[in-house]
């Protein structure tokens, strides 16, 4: 299993806990990962603004790795979501996919098809398989309380990523966190988004998305969340401490990747995982555990 | 708010949506409510409706639609897609409907910065030198703080 | 045969059975605990132990085991035995103190403690579950171990792969010590119930259901142990008639027929693959199908309204109408499923029935199709009346949390915002969809299919496949209800009939009965057959002593008991027995007159006695079934019951059953599309028919349509009809012809036709109303005072002579539900919503560039007609509803025709200039009283016929003889005319090709010395039985008429006079049997 890393915007300048978390992790499980220099931001930001340049973006990213025979991994669910729709729209409109391979010969590069592209989450959960990973653990996060939180995209629309996991019932996620012999958390609004695309329009209303599940959680007892999305974290992690001081509420909630779970049952410490770079305080409820 | 006169709105809107392939099917919407029911954005804001824009859309109020702060709430979350009953790609009328605010020059700022950032610089989040040492310091292979290939894929961005 | 003695009483038994199987016999009881029929006996518990002396000495053996020899002498109850038996039953009661069977067995023989030390065992090793895995062929469990070490094991004790979880061992078991979970590593669980939807369990030997036909058990070759292991067979060790043949193979019969008729109906459609309802997982979203087991009395909760998961009865469900139908995203099913509105809203009434009027009953829907008759009041009642609520808003999912029992449902409320609530059960309606296996078929033989994969039919035959000769009704050829499955069926028929006319007869077989002995005159001599009815009625009634007490009543002449009364060689037997004993009435105590009592009747008739000479009573499902627990009540009751029917049948006279000539000519009144296909139909299948018609000319409401749904033409097809009735030499047509008179009854009508100014009469047998209905003109929306206001009617015209203008047209709109669905009008018309999308589309076809829209309060584009809304919206037609409450303002403005109209999605008004608005007028019938009153048949307030059975006779009225078809029935569209029209002629033809009827016995007598004239009796008779006699010297009294009546006895029971009695149920026969209580 070898892929090309695809990190995006957030990760490297927000979320270096996941990546950081998500590299011990992969190397543990033997999925190789390479980091090509160039690739750009996926196109997902643009794409309200501008259909066109979004496609012609994903393409370019697509096209570098397809040129270099590299499939793509990606740890963020918009990332992913972006680079397959874009393949998927490629792959049935002849009339973008001249326009984009006009674009991308001004850089050298052609669209020919796309590479494998696929979240991180997806590569754990179908590629290595339960048993593989439950082979590195080393300790067991039993009495640790954790709800999941799927997003929108890393399903989302269903026909672009091959129906592995039912958007309207998901199990990947939970099925990968069990086994470290964590309890899984159900709560209501499970499938909610969690508001970010709205933040830079209007931050109150996307807040307002946001708050609603963090209060389900809270009512459910979960003691963490789980995450696959570092857009999500922006929301969950990043401006927790605003929506209490908005609401007038607490929650302290600490907000996990997916990885940094995996990576605490693996054995690794809390600085390998980037466990300091959450928002909120991890500290104390991971405690009995390192 | 007074009457929606159908004699004043725009009647080829809805024939300049049906070309487009995000909006083919929006006329198939028969009013079921379903992304409404679905929708987190008007859980919580209720200027915000799907199928209350798609109504707009076939009823021709052109200018309404594109000039409003509502059609950028939508989080794209696909819940509605998904799930309508018609097979109306909502989601991506949606999105069809922001580009053509933008075209026509209503995007709110937040979203223009986004767009400058990204068709500018190749990252919504450009790095820095100080970036790297704190890669470096992480463990973590560097990345380039500039990009070069932007300009080329979008020359006549500034 | 062997002779011997048990206590001291001479028995009889055959060479090889045992002592217990003589004793069981004659009724001498002796315990057993290791004992069953269907097995070898083992001798394990000894507790059946009796005394044997062999004419020197005495000893003890087993009953269960020692076979009977000559002369010896048994001993079941002296001292001895008895004491042996208390230590048996001490001994066991030690070794298992908690066993019930045991402590029972206890107390009987006076034990409270043990004097042994309790062991806490629950197995009295009595080896039935070992012995019967053995005869099942498995062995999956043995005895093991020695002495005190013994145990009932499974090989090696670990689970054994090969226990095929039968439950044969747990049934057996006498102190429920065998628990399957601990024997099969399989999981066991129990065969799903196909009729009860899965939610109860069935044996692999089982009557499918209680109205099955055949109504005997059939063995699932899948589950049955005797398949799989050659083992078992115990159920013929029970059946009593040797009717289990094992070796039964799949026939395939070959049959040369002359047409064939499909009804192979539909499928449900199975939720589980549409995860976000939650369905397969969380037990209390069930299907509707699975709630209305659950309603059911006879389902698995016996009619109690409880939840699945906790057996707790709900407060709050909520149906989710159009799961897999009206989808075209999720599961290809882009039609309507017809019936599903209409069986939420009926579930939810009789929901709120059974539990209380405090059920929140929440049916959340898209558009709200309630449009069969009287379908439209049920839904007012049900949420006016009883609180049901109604909410417009399609539910995307169900939303469940492992671990929590709610189920969340999040809809849209009035002002268009996301509101969640929770719900105890939520029940899925259902659509309907057509198998795989059915579309293979379908293809086999070579029929079209719609692209919803229904059967294709035109709607000028509906019910004709794309293959002649093979007709198709029912659910197959679209999802419908039952009347109009029941109406497809007489249309079917009908088409059937036509194609087979000529055979007609030629393979029926007539039967030829003795002459009926005249009895006047004679004493009663009674024969009384009690039946035991295998142990269905012996296991509990003391048949034998029944049939005794029988020997001993009045009159009775002889007794005897059957095992079988109904069986063959019965029947022969008591022919002779009533010829020998020259009987002249007949009593069969046995099961209920609903199985089997034409049959006796039949062997009455065989032997020369008038069938009316018998009278049957029930000692099974009124005795033997519900008095299980109660043997010797049981038994009295039996006897009661044989003394009141002794008593009555003494009374009894034989009874003549009228015969009736049926003249062979038919009568349809009205030519429009319904009559005239009635006309042609009976016609085809040999009938002279007058056919009349007021106005001048044929054809109805249909001269004035423009195209069907399917897009047919409506004049060319109509044309065609005109064309085959006038050439028709069976058909007489009539026009211009009224109805002045009818006299007579079903065969025998004399009608007086009217045209002209001239009066004739004419004779036929029946007649079919086929009136119809008209376009009434509405009262609002400026109809009348604009001239660019329209019915739909007045556009078709404008369709069919083609109008230039409609193409220059900027604007139309059409309002629908026009004088329909209104407080004075409270019913749908059925056509109107599918017609504006015919007529909007129409307009699209004509200028695309116009703008059309559609005012609505639901839309009823049932069927697959919902895929011509879907073109129409494809089209660009756009719809905006409203409610009766807030209808449309229609005005002039400056010369323009405007209209204004609330948007509840947008929650603004919306206004529009139209060129054209086109009112979806009701649909109104003629109300026409002189012609109910001559042929006495009954019409609802809305003006509508009332037919005989809202759904099993949809096609015929109450009275004998006249039948209807078409809009006077209720609006319907042409397809469902015309197959309404062949249905009513198939059902006049069952009449008419008999050519006599012979019509019951147990008719009501008038006795005109004692009648008052009040008329009581005439209004109250549903048939239109009773008549003024006309002749001197009974003028103004009543007579019935035989040929109407059919026994109900309300006449008799309305009698304050005492004039009238119902024959074969009289004042002195049920007054005799009262007496005998």
């Amino acid at each position: 299993m070898k892929y090309a890393l695809f990190l995006g915007c957030t990760i490297p300048a927000r979320a270096r806990n996941y990546e950081l978390s998500a590299r011990r992790v992969a190397e543990k499980t033997g999925v190789e990962l390479v980091d090509p220099e160039d690739f750009i931001c996926c196109g997902f930001p643009t794409k309200a603004g501008d259909m066109d340049a979004s496609l012609l973006m994903a393409a370019y990213n697509l096209a570098l790795a397809r040129k270099r025979n590299l499939d793509v991994c990606a740890l963020c669910s918009s990332c992913t979501s972006a680079l397959s729709e874009a393949a998927h729209h490629l792959s049935e409109n002849e009339e973008d996919l001249a326009t984009v391979n006009e674009r991308l010969s001004a850089v050298g590069l052609q669209y020919e098809g796309s590479p494998k592209i696929r979240h991180f989450a997806r590569v754990l959960f179908e590629e290595v398989g339960v048993e593989e990973i439950q082979k590195h653990f080393e300790k067991d996060l039993n009495g640790l309380n954790i709800a999941t939180h799927y997003g929108c995209h890393y399903l989302k629309p269903s026909e672009i990523h091959d129906g592995f996991d039912d958007p309207e019932n998901p199990k990947s996620l939970e099925t990968l966190v069990a086994l470290t012999g964590a309890t899984i958390i159900d709560y209501p609004g499970k499938k909610t988004c969690c508001g970010g695309p709205v933040l830079p329009v209007d931050e109150k209303t996307a807040m307002r998305v946001t708050k609603g599940k963090l209060d389900n959680l809270k009512t459910a007892g979960a003691d963490a969340l789980c995450l696959v999305c570092p857009f999500c974290s922006v929301m969950y992690d990043g401006n927790q401490k605003s929506i209490e001081g908005e609401y007038e509420t607490e929650y302290k909630i600490p907000v996990l990747y997916l990885t940094q779970i995996l990576g605490m049952a693996m054995g690794f410490d809390r600085k390998a995982l980037g466990l300091n770079m959450n928002v909120v305080k991890t500290k104390d409820l991971l405690k009995p555990y390192f | 708010m007074g009457a929606v006169d159908l004699d004043q709105c725009d009647s080829d809107f809805a024939k300049e949506l049906a070309q487009q392939p995000e909006a083919e099917k929006i006329s198939a919407c028969f009013g079921c409510r379903t992304c409404i029911a679905g929708c987190p954005m008007s859980a919580v804001n209720d200027t915000f409706n799907p199928a209350r824009i798609i109504r707009m859309a076939l009823y021709g109020m052109k200018e309404e639609i594109l000039e409003s702060p509502f059609i950028w709430l939508c989080t794209s979350c696909y819940t509605c897609q998904e799930r309508c009953p018609q097979g109306v790609r909502i989601t991506d009328f949606m999105t069809l409907l922001k580009n053509m605010a933008v075209k026509e020059g209503h995007e709110p700022s937040g979203i223009k910065a986004q767009m400058s950032l990204t068709k500018g610089q190749g990252r919504i989040y450009p790095l820095d030198d100080f970036d790297n040492k704190k890669r470096k310091k992480a463990g973590l292979p560097p990345l380039p703080t500039t990009c070069d290939v932007i300009r080329d894929l979008f020359p006549d961005q500034i | 045969m062997i002779t011997f003695k048990i206590n001291d009483k001479e028995v009889y038994g055959e060479k090889g059975q045992y002592i217990l199987d003589v004793a069981k016999k004659v009724g001498v009881e002796i315990p057993t605990l290791c004992h069953h029929e269907a097995l070898e006996p083992a001798g394990m518990c000894r507790l059946c132990t009796v005394e044997l002396f062999d004419g020197r000495k005495t000893k003890f053996v087993t009953a269960c085991n020692y076979p009977i020899w000559e002369g010896m002498e048994v001993f079941t109850d002296t001292d001895s035995v008895t004491e042996g038996r208390k230590l048996i039953v001490e001994l066991l009661l030690a070794r298992c103190p908690d066993v019930e069977l045991l402590k029972d067995l206890g107390l009987k023989y006076g034990i409270k403690e043990p004097r042994f030390s309790p062991e806490g065992d629950d197995c009295i090793l009595c080896g039935l579950c070992v012995r019967i895995c053995e005869k099942m062929g498995n062995s999956a469990i043995s005895f093991t171990g020695r002495g005190v070490e013994m145990k009932v094991d499974t090989p090696f004790s670990v689970q054994a792969e090969f226990c095929m979880g039968c439950g044969s061992c747990a049934s057996v078991c006498p102190t429920g010590h065998i628990k399957l979970e601990d024997i099969a590593v399989h999981q066991v669980k129990p065969i799903p119930s196909e009729y009860d939807m899965g939610l109860m369990g069935r044996k692999p030997i089982y009557v499918p259901y209680a109205q099955a036909i055949p109504n005997i058990p059939a063995i699932d070759r899948d589950m049955c142990m005797h398949f799989k292991t050659g083992g078992c067979k115990v159920c013929t060790e029970f059946c009593g008639v040797d009717a289990i043949d094992y070796l039964q193979q799949d026939e395939i019969i070959e049959l040369e027929v002359g047409s064939i008729i499909l009804a192979p109906g539909f499928q449900p459609f199975d939720p589980t693959q549409l995860t976000h309802y939650g369905y397969g997982w969380h037990p209390n979203v069930m299907t509707a199908m699975e709630f209305e087991r659950i309603l059911s009395a006879s389902g698995p909760t016996l009619g109690h309204l409880t939840r699945p998961s906790d057996g707790r009865e709900p407060k709050k469900i909520a149906w989710i109408q159009c799961v897999g139908s009206r989808e075209e995203n999720l599961c290809d099913h882009g039609y309507c499923s017809s019936v599903c509105c209409m069986y939420a809203v009926k579930e939810a009434v009789i929901a709120k029935e059974h539990a209380g009027a405090d059920l929140d009953c929440t049916i959340f829907f898209m558009d709200m199709r309630t449009h069969g008759k009287d379908f439209e009041r049920y839904y007012d009642d049900a949420r006016n009346k009883h609180g049901v609520r109604f909410i417009r808003s399609r539910v995307p999912a169900v939303e469940t949390v492992k671990g929590r029992d709610e189920l969340a449902i999040t809809y849209v409320n009035e002002q268009m915002t996301p509101t969640t609530e929770s719900f105890d059960l939520v029940v899925l309606s259902v659509g309907m969809e057509t198998p795989e296996a059915l579309t293979e078929l379908a293809d086999r033989l070579d029929i079209d299919l719609t692209p919803g994969h229904f059967c294709d039919t035109p709607s000028f035959h509906p019910v004709a496949t794309s293959r002649e000769g093979v007709f198709v009704c029912g659910a197959f050829a679209g999802p419908k209800d039952i009347p109009q499955s029941v109406v497809e069926a007489g249309s079917a028929a009908a088409e059937a009939g036509a194609l087979l006319k000529e055979a007609r007869n030629t393979l029926t077989k007539q039967e030829t009965f003795p002459e009926e002995r005249v009895i006047a005159g004679e004493r009663p001599k009674i024969g009384v057959f009690v039946c035991r009815c295998g142990i269905n009625i012996s296991g509990v009634v003391d048949v034998p002593a029944v049939r005794d007490y029988a020997a001993s009543l009045p009159y009775v002449e002889y007794v005897t008991d059957n095992l079988y009364t109904c069986s063959q060689d019965t029947q022969e037997a008591m022919g002779k027995v009533i010829s020998e004993n020259n009987l002249n009435r007949i009593v069969v105590a046995a099961c209920t007159p609903k199985t089997h009592e034409p049959l006796f009747q039949e062997t009455l008739v065989g032997a020369g006695l008038n069938k009316y000479l018998f009278e049957m009573t029930n000692i099974r499902n009124q005795d033997s079934w519900v008095h299980k627990n109660d043997p010797q009540m049981a038994t009295q009751k039996a006897r009661d019951l044989v003394r009141m029917a002794v008593a009555k049948v003494a009374l009894m006279e034989p009874l003549v059953e009228t015969e009736l000539e049926i003249n062979q000519q038919a009568l349809v009144v009205g030519a429009g599309i319904s009559g005239m296909a009635a006309a042609m139909s009976l016609s085809d299948q040999g009938y002279e028919v007058c056919l009349v018609e007021r106005e001048p000319f044929p054809g109805g409401q249909g001269s004035l349509l423009f195209r069907t749904w399917k897009g047919e033409d409506v004049q060319m097809n109509l044309s065609q009809m005109v064309d085959k009735v006038q050439s028709d030499p069976n058909i007489d047509l009539r026009l211009n012809t009224e109805l002045a008179g009818v006299e007579g009854f079903v065969g025998n009508f004399k009608t007086t036709l009217s045209s002209d100014g001239h009066e004739e009469q004419i004779e036929h047998g029946v007649a079919v109303i086929a009136t119809g209905a008209f376009e009434e003109k509405p009262m609002e929306y400026l109809y009348g005072e604009d001239d660019r206001v329209l019915t739909h009617l007045e556009l078709d015209q404008r369709f069919i002579s083609n109008d230039p203008t409609l193409k220059e047209m900027k604007s139309a709109v059409f309002i629908q539900c026009v004088g329909s669905r209104e407080p004075d009008r409270p019913y749908c018309s059925r056509v109107c919503c599918t017609h504006a999308m015919e007529s909007a589309l129409h307009l699209k076809e004509l200028n695309p560039g116009m703008r059309v829209v559609v005012l609505y309060r639901d839309i009823r584009t049932y069927g697959e007609r919902e895929y011509l809304y879907r073109e129409a919206r494809m089209a660009g037609v756009l719809f905006i509803p409203f409610s009766v409450d807030r209808k449309p303002r229609v005005f002039l403005d400056e010369g323009s025709l405007k209209i204004q109209v609330m948007d509840p999605l947008l929650g603004r008004e919306v206004a529009l200039t139209a060129d054209l608005l086109c009112l979806a007028s009701a649909i109104v019938p003629y109300r026409d009283e002189t012609l109910a009153r001559m042929f006495k048949v009954p019409m609802n307030e809305d003006g509508f016929f009332v037919e005989a059975h809202a759904k099993l006779g949809p096609s015929e009225f109450a009275t004998d003889g006249v039948f209807l078809c078409g809009m006077d029935h209720y609006p319907k569209p042409i397809d469902e005319s015309i197959a309404q029209a062949l249905a009513a002629a198939s059902r006049a033809v069952t009449l008419l090709a008999r050519k006599t009827v012979r019509m019951s016995g147990t008719v009501a007598m008038a006795d005109p010395s004692q009648c008052s004239g009040c008329g009581v009796c005439l209004a109250i008779c549903p048939y239109s039985a009773p008549g003024v006699r006309e002749k001197d010297p009974f003028s103004g009294k009543i007579e019935i008429n035989p040929a109407l009546c059919k026994g109900c006895g309300l006449c008799v029971a309305s009698c304050r006079s005492g004039a009238l009695n119902l024959k074969g149920f009289g004042e002195n026969q049920i007054m005799a049997m009262i007496n005998e209580v």
